[in-house]
């Protein structure tokens, strides 16, 4: 089962709901990941702190010129959607950053002078704490595409029972593909109307997707009954409604799981929990 | 012309609240909101939209169906997944994953695969009390290339030209990727917003790195610097001792402040922040002297 | 006949009037002059200010297929740059501000700096 967390808005909670329920339920004796795709930003392993971490780094193809064939007829520069390859007198000059790695420039060269190599685009870092496995995909400063990190991430993770998704804020790609592979997605929110105006714009990504969702508000005395009347209105079950509680908030900025400190999270984490249990494939129970 | 792009990697340190605050100073500017994925500043800078047009980026593969006789060439080829066979055995396009690379054009054999234009998104010039705000909207699941970013980008100039405005400020997207390039490239300083947490200090590292790498000056402000007081004396350090990054002030933790924001209560009513941003207005601009 | 060389501009209706465009990779357009008469020799639109990426990439070869031996504007990228450089086209860079002809002038009379390599922005 695979559960993503995802917000319109930035700063919302994301990484600490995540992060306390993942370690929560390996504690219970369920076998979980947690994996971080916010790979511009990724957080949760400074919360995790994994220990015994490997890490290898992902790759894409890009085009390179096996030959000395080039005549110089810049089909290739022409068929390029991207800008990643100038022709020149006689040869080409690639700017590898800009590839999306289509194979189309391969394909269109007369000369069959071009062929495909590897570049490095970022890590994939596997660790643990405790029973909890915990990935996390950063990519490199400079680095433009972050979907095929996201997708070597999510492929990467060893299959287990439950696996939680961190995905990055928005709803551009980034947020897509890391919300794509989900059964069931919690989106977490605050009740201000910068938190409604982007939950909205989440909720459309997610029925775009036809995802089971499901909300959670976060520091929910802060604000007003907009979100609330929302999820309401469109038939999103609220899971739980935290209240801010500067004790989460110190723990957080201090780097540490919040849970054991606020009985207010412990709680809300159980009816998430409770939810997902629900939502999985008939038969599956965790000790409590 | 002076152009000042507030960034923070991490999302919720406080970029829109420090960029209303900056514009509303500093008035009449032009300030441009580009975290066009979730467009939260103009949500603060209220006004009426003056200028709206749509915008388009890349392409989508488009199938003729008479045309198309299901042989599945361009499936094989696609490597974005983009394309697969319908009930009627008729290729069909995934809008949201199909990249406009133009393959499954090249491939088919029975030319019943066009690429057109595809609208992303809207932008738009308001006006408003601390001068306009340029801000858009990018279509969901939309590549967030950071064209739109920088489409906006160049609107904003214009404005301020055709205005005779020298003051853009930039609230600028999270993270490190494409649209926060877009946000940053060509502007002549970048403001920082950080805060005392783990997660602040490491995405501030990540973004240092940034404008390294983009060779522009940054300055960085610790938001909610009193949530954890050791930690943020932690940060100004590492920043004076970096030697490249300046440091322009701490503002306090208020929980208050998101909803006072999006109510429309003005950013420098709040009590405390008037004073605090003027500060840091006044040093920003030193920094660009 | 001269080298042919093109500045980026705003408006290329007003020819040798046009003011220069400070960005390369997404100025609006390009005049081609003939150094030595001064005469407008073309006048391109350019197609890569509609570009998500590779602006900078695209409007360099722009350049090549247009043979055109001397680009000046007021900024480039990294990669125009580098392209730019590749195709061995020169690269200098003007204040903003000034028209065609006033750009002109100032690189025939070695006003203008050759562009190296650190002066990205």
């Amino acid at each position: 089962m695979k559960v993503a967390f995802a917000s319109g808005k930035g700063g919302t909670g994301k990484t600490l709901f995540a992060t306390n329920l993942a370690y929560r339920a390996a504690g219970k004796g369920l076998a979980a990941a947690y994996v971080d795709v916010d790979v511009e930003a990724p957080n949760g392993h400074l919360f995790l702190v994994p220990s015994d971490t490997s890490s290898t780094r992902l790759s894409v193809e890009v085009p390179f010129l096996k030959t000395e064939t080039c005549s110089g007829c810049g089909e290739c520069q022409k068929f390029c959607a991207y800008n990643a390859i100038v022709a020149l007198r006689d040869t080409v000059m690639l700017f590898p950053e800009l590839c999306h790695s289509c194979r189309g420039c391969m394909r269109v060269c007369p000369e069959g002078a071009l062929a495909m190599k590897k570049r490095e685009i970022g890590s994939i870092s596997r660790g643990f704490r405790d029973a909890l496995a915990v990935y996390t995909g950063t990519l490199d400063v400079g680095e433009a595409r972050a979907v095929p990190l996201i997708e070597g991430v999510l492929e990467s993770v060893e299959h287990t029972e439950l696996v939680i998704i961190d995905a990055p804020p928005g709803t551009s790609c980034s947020a897509m593909a890391s919300v794509d592979t989900a059964d069931l997605v919690v989106l977490v929110t605050e009740p201000t109307p910068f938190g409604l105006h982007d939950l909205t714009l989440a909720v459309e990504m997610c029925r775009a997707l036809g995802k089971n969702v499901s909300a959670v508000i976060n520091r929910s005395d802060l604000g007003d009954r907009g979100v609330f009347e929302y999820l309401e209105r469109e038939g999103i079950e609220t899971l739980a409604a935290v209240p801010f509680d500067k004790s989460i908030a110190e723990a957080y900025a201090a780097g540490k799981l919040a849970y054991e400190n606020s009985s207010e999270l412990a709680n809300a984490l159980q009816s998430v929990e409770d939810w997902i249990i629900k939502s999985m494939p008939a038969g599956k129970e965790i000790a409590s | 012309m002076k152009q000042i792009v507030v960034l923070s990697g991490k999302g919720g340190t406080g970029k829109t609240f420090v960029s209303a605050s900056l514009s509303a100073i500093a008035a009449p500017v032009v300030s441009v909101d580009c975290d066009v994925d979730a467009a939260n500043l103009a949500l603060v800078l209220e006004g009426k939209d003056v200028l709206t047009e749509d915008f388009s980026a890349g392409r989508r593969a488009v199938i003729d169906t008479d045309a198309c006789t299901g042989c599945s060439d361009c499936i094989d080829e696609c490597v974005f997944d983009a394309l697969s066979l319908d009930d009627n055995g008729t290729a069909v396009v995934d809008e949201h994953k199909c990249d406009g690379c133009g393959v499954c054009s090249l491939v088919c054999g029975e030319g019943a695969v066009s690429m057109k234009d595809n609208l992303a998104g809207r932008w738009f010039v308001r006006r408003t009390q601390s001068g306009f705000l340029v801000h858009a909207a990018l279509g969901i699941a939309q590549d967030n290339s950071g064209k739109l970013v920088a489409r906006i980008r160049q609107e904003a100039v214009n404005t301020a030209e055709k205005e005779s405005l020298d003051t853009v400020i930039i609230d600028g997207p999270p993270g490190i990727g494409c649209p926060v390039h877009a946000s940053v490239t060509g502007a002549d300083l970048v403001l920082a917003v950080s805060e005392p947490t783990v997660s602040g200090m490491h995405d501030l590292k990540r973004l240092i790195d940034l404008c390294r790498h983009f060779e522009i000056k940054c300055a960085v402000v610790i938001n909610k610097f009193d949530l954890d007081i050791s930690r943020s004396r932690r940060i100004e350090e590492m920043i004076e001792a970096s030697g490249l990054v300046s440091f322009l002030g701490t503002l306090p933790f208020d929980k208050q402040v998101p909803l006072n924001m999006a109510l429309g209560i003005d950013p420098l009513e709040i009590s405390g922040f008037g004073p605090l941003m003027k500060n840091i207005w006044e040093k920003t601009l030193e920094m660009l002297k | 006949m001269g080298k042919r060389i093109a500045v980026s501009v705003l408006d290329r209706e007003k020819g040798a009037d046009a003011g220069i465009d400070p960005r390369f990779g997404r100025a609006s357009g390009f005049i081609i002059l003939d150094e030595d008469s001064g005469e407008i020799l073309e006048s391109l639109e350019n197609t890569n200010v509609n570009a998500a990426h590779g602006a900078g990439t695209g409007t360099a070869s722009m350049m090549s297929e247009n043979k055109v031996d001397v680009a000046i504007s007021c900024r480039f990228g990294p990669k125009a740059f580098q392209a730019l450089k590749a195709m061995g086209i020169g690269i200098y860079t003007a204040p903003e501000g000034k028209t065609v002809s006033q750009v002109l002038e100032m690189y025939k009379k070695g006003e203008l700096e050759p562009m190296e390599i650190k002066q990205f922005r």
